[in-house]
């Protein structure tokens, strides 16, 4: 059994809102992301897993507990950063990091002092009176000083800065390098991919698609565009027989695709051609969801 | 079950309010009792009767009487007010806002976050409650000193200052203000009186007294010797004043009840038992007197016929004095006056000691009525007060089911307070109105908290049991609700 172990979740909500059939399974020390739009059932997902919402069908584990009916002792594992924050209470950024501190009974307030520095956040700040990218820093503190094995995070980094958001990116890494379990959802492709190590495509309430980033960044397939001087070029370029994806005979451009082993042969047969520009184009994981949506309509 | 903290935070996020409406109840409860006129209302009731206002201020001719406008209504709302918003904020809000997570994000069950939430509810209104009734006692006692002594009227503190006693002391020694003539004087003055119908009511006050420190002597005794006798009730058990009044010949058999009657009236037990003698004497006069009925005035008063005479009296006397009747009404002595007096006499054909003897009764009767609504039962007070109490629970139950119910704060505060409200405007309809339609009664459960009945000494008990059953049900099935329900967290 997994760590974190969904089977055939369902939890139907009428007019086709809701999510059917969800199954995942999240190894311990994995980074998993969780991708899809606005309304596509991300929140409904974790909220399963932290026992606040009853599966209709199926079943959450974590740690082999059941997370709806010993939901209690599950939050000894886990941390969460909720897709909505508010803080209850009446009190300041740091009494609320103390309780919590105090409440799940781990966690060190030296930590979170280490963070809010590191986040430039304000804690004397009272909770209530915080903007949304404070208390977004606030929850991200709380989660990430409680220590916890098991960090879920619903788009843990809307409202940050693209400053504040490399850091916390950078945070996250950290977290995992010390065998921490994360699951985090988000609509940003692009930050999962540059942390995550598996990511799951969810549409319309159905995992559509589930990827092992290492497949995409370390894909040995590469593509390479460039330009050519002259048509004499071009022409004799497209009869060297490259696998070709691209041919822009108007601007005599080509984009090729070659494997990593093949590719001294293109850069031998490059030297005879006068080129204007030769560039790898990346393959971005935005690129392959994209693909992914295409498909699927 | 109980988690300290989540009951800390409640404490802190809701004591504000709690300490607002706490004093607010304190003070106004407090304002009611000592703001009580007691003379006031009784002329103002005598004068409403038959009106629309009548409802309203029959209750008023007593003390406790005049707070059922508290307990039915201000104390009410007050209490509304409180578990309303608290209600509120202690459940549905977190939910609403999404602060709940933080909460339940931690090692506490839901069960017990939600229980915690019920018990801060309900102790806090209880503590709200009890602070209120102690302020309300509180007041009581250091007006008119009546929680644990006689109640200190006008004369009793007039007097006071004549005879350089403390009023409690006197208030216990009134016999002083008898044996002192300048005394007699000032506290008859404060009281509308000449010194003829006050040293009556004086008499009489001092004698009920004696009677009453009695009765309380007796009782003890009897207690002791039926202690384990199952036949006796306590009631059989207890000897009341009023049944002292009656039959004064039980004291003659005590001596320690005759040493405190005695003491009362300020004289020998040997005196008192004189005393009590010629008291049982009369009272047998009194009853042959109406069977025979011997000396012959022309117009004979009887119990139907006094309060026509007493008008006649008035009447007639204003008319001499050249005065309207309610300011002789209000200051009977005029009729004493020897102008007035010929003119009643003529009018109404008695003789001028029997108008005498009527206008003293009058005097007397109305300032003895002043006294009796300025005692305290404190039995009634208890009851009246952990009615409200309980009342308050129940309707904090509706509250807090509507907060765990719903998950949209605006959606729970409808509901939870808007049933609690409706309650009360259907109580102030009802409180008001002279001929609200009956059917009002059975659409609110303030009806369950029966004042009236109360007030009366009259049957209210099963209606505070189905008020504490509706509060267990409801935060019961609030404390199921919460547990199992899905949360938008």
């Amino acid at each position: 059994m997994a760590y974190i172990d969904i089977k055939h979740l369902t939890k139907d909500y009428g007019n086709g809102r809701g999510i059917f059939d969800v199954s995942l399974e999240i190894e311990k020390g994995e980074n998993y992301g969780l991708v899809g739009i606005n309304g596509a059932g991300k929140t409904t997902t974790i909220r399963h897993l932290m026992g606040f919402l009853k599966p209709d069908e199926g079943s959450v584990t974590i740690n082999g507990l059941d997370a709806t009916k010993s939901s209690a002792e599950v939050k000894r594992y886990v941390s969460y950063i909720p897709g909505e924050i508010n803080f209850p209470g009446n009190k300041t950024g740091e009494e609320f990091l103390k309780d919590q501190i105090y409440l799940s009974g781990r966690g060190s307030w030296e930590r979170a002092k280490e963070l809010s520095n590191l986040l430039q956040l304000d804690v004397t700040a009272n909770v209530r009176s915080m903007s949304k990218g404070m208390k977004q820093k606030t929850a991200i503190v709380s989660a990430f000083a409680s220590n916890a094995d098991i960090l879920i995070m619903d788009e843990p980094t809307t409202g940050l800065d693209p400053l504040m958001r490399d850091i916390f990116l950078d945070l996250l890494k950290q977290e995992k390098k010390q065998g921490k379990t994360i699951l985090m959802s988000s609509n940003i492709f692009q930050e999962v991919e540059d942390v995550s190590d598996r990511v799951a495509v969810i549409r319309e309430g159905k995992i559509i698609d589930i990827t092992d980033m290492a497949d995409i960044r370390y894909n040995e397939n590469k593509s390479y565009r460039m330009e050519f001087k002259s048509l004499a070029d071009f022409e004799r370029f497209l009869n060297l027989g490259y696998q070709l994806t691209m041919v822009k005979a108007e601007d005599l451009q080509v984009v090729v695709q070659i494997h990593d082993k093949n590719i001294n042969y293109l850069i031998q047969d490059l030297k005879d051609f006068d080129l204007v520009y030769f560039k790898e184009i990346k393959f971005s994981f935005e690129d392959y969801i994209t693909e992914i949506f295409k498909e699927g309509v | 079950m109980f988690s300290k903290p989540i009951f800390k935070q409640s404490i802190k996020t809701n004591w504000k309010l709690w300490a607002i409406i706490t004093i607010i109840a304190s003070v106004i409860l407090s304002g009611f009792i000592i703001g009580y006129d007691a003379e006031g209302y009784a002329s103002i009731a005598a004068a409403a009767k038959g009106t629309a206002f009548s409802s309203l201020l029959s209750s008023m001719d007593s003390l406790l009487g005049n707070l059922e406008n508290f307990y039915k209504l201000i104390g009410l709302i007050l209490g509304i007010v409180y578990v309303v918003f608290t209600a509120n904020t202690l459940v549905v809000s977190e939910v609403d806002s999404g602060s709940m997570a933080y909460t339940l994000s931690t090692p506490i069950k839901r069960s017990s976050v939600i229980f915690t939430k019920s018990l801060y509810l309900i102790l806090s209104v209880i503590l709200m409650y009890v602070i209120v009734s102690l302020a309300g006692l509180g007041a009581s006692q250091l007006k008119y000193n009546n929680v644990t002594g006689y109640p200190i009227t006008e004369d009793i503190e007039k007097a006071s200052e004549t005879l350089d006693k403390s009023e409690g002391y006197l208030s216990e020694h009134l016999y002083l203000i008898k044996d002192n003539e300048q005394a007699m004087r000032d506290a008859a003055e404060a009281r509308d009186m000449d010194l003829d119908a006050y040293s009556i009511y004086l008499g009489e006050v001092i004698k009920d007294h004696s009677y009453e420190e009695a009765a309380k002597i007796i009782t003890d005794e009897r207690r002791d010797i039926y202690e384990d006798d199952d036949d006796m009730e306590d009631d059989d058990i207890e000897i009341t004043t009023e049944e002292l009044i009656k039959n004064p010949a039980m004291i003659l058999a005590s001596n320690d009840a005759l040493k405190a009657g005695a003491s009362v009236q300020g004289i020998s037990v040997n005196e008192y038992r004189q005393f009590l003698a010629d008291e049982i004497t009369a009272l047998k006069a009194e009853k042959n007197e109406e069977n025979k009925g011997k000396s012959q005035p022309t117009v004979m008063i009887t119990k139907a016929n006094r309060e026509l005479l007493l008008q006649a009296v008035i009447d007639s006397s204003a008319k001499a004095l050249n005065m309207n009747s309610a300011q002789v009404k209000d200051n009977l002595t005029l009729i004493k006056d020897p102008t007035a007096l010929e003119a009643s006499m003529k009018a109404t054909d008695l003789n001028k000691k029997q108008i005498i003897t009527m206008a003293n009764h009058a005097m007397v009767s109305s300032a003895r009525s002043v006294d009796a609504a300025l005692e305290f039962d404190t039995e009634t007070y208890f009851w009246l007060s952990l009615g409200l109490l309980i009342l308050i629970l129940a309707i904090s139950s509706v509250s807090f089911f509507a907060s765990t119910l719903f998950n949209r704060s605006g959606l729970a505060l409808a509901i939870g307070g808007g049933i609690p409200f409706a309650f009360f405007l259907l109580t102030m309809v009802q409180q008001l109105m002279d001929d609200a339609p009956v059917i009002l009664k059975y659409l609110t459960i303030t009806t369950l908290f029966d004042t009236d009945a109360i007030l009366a000494s009259g049957e209210f008990g099963w209606g505070l049991v189905a008020l504490g059953t509706i509060a267990f049900v409801l935060y019961a099935a609030s404390n199921v609700i919460f547990t199992k329900k899905d949360l938008p967290l």
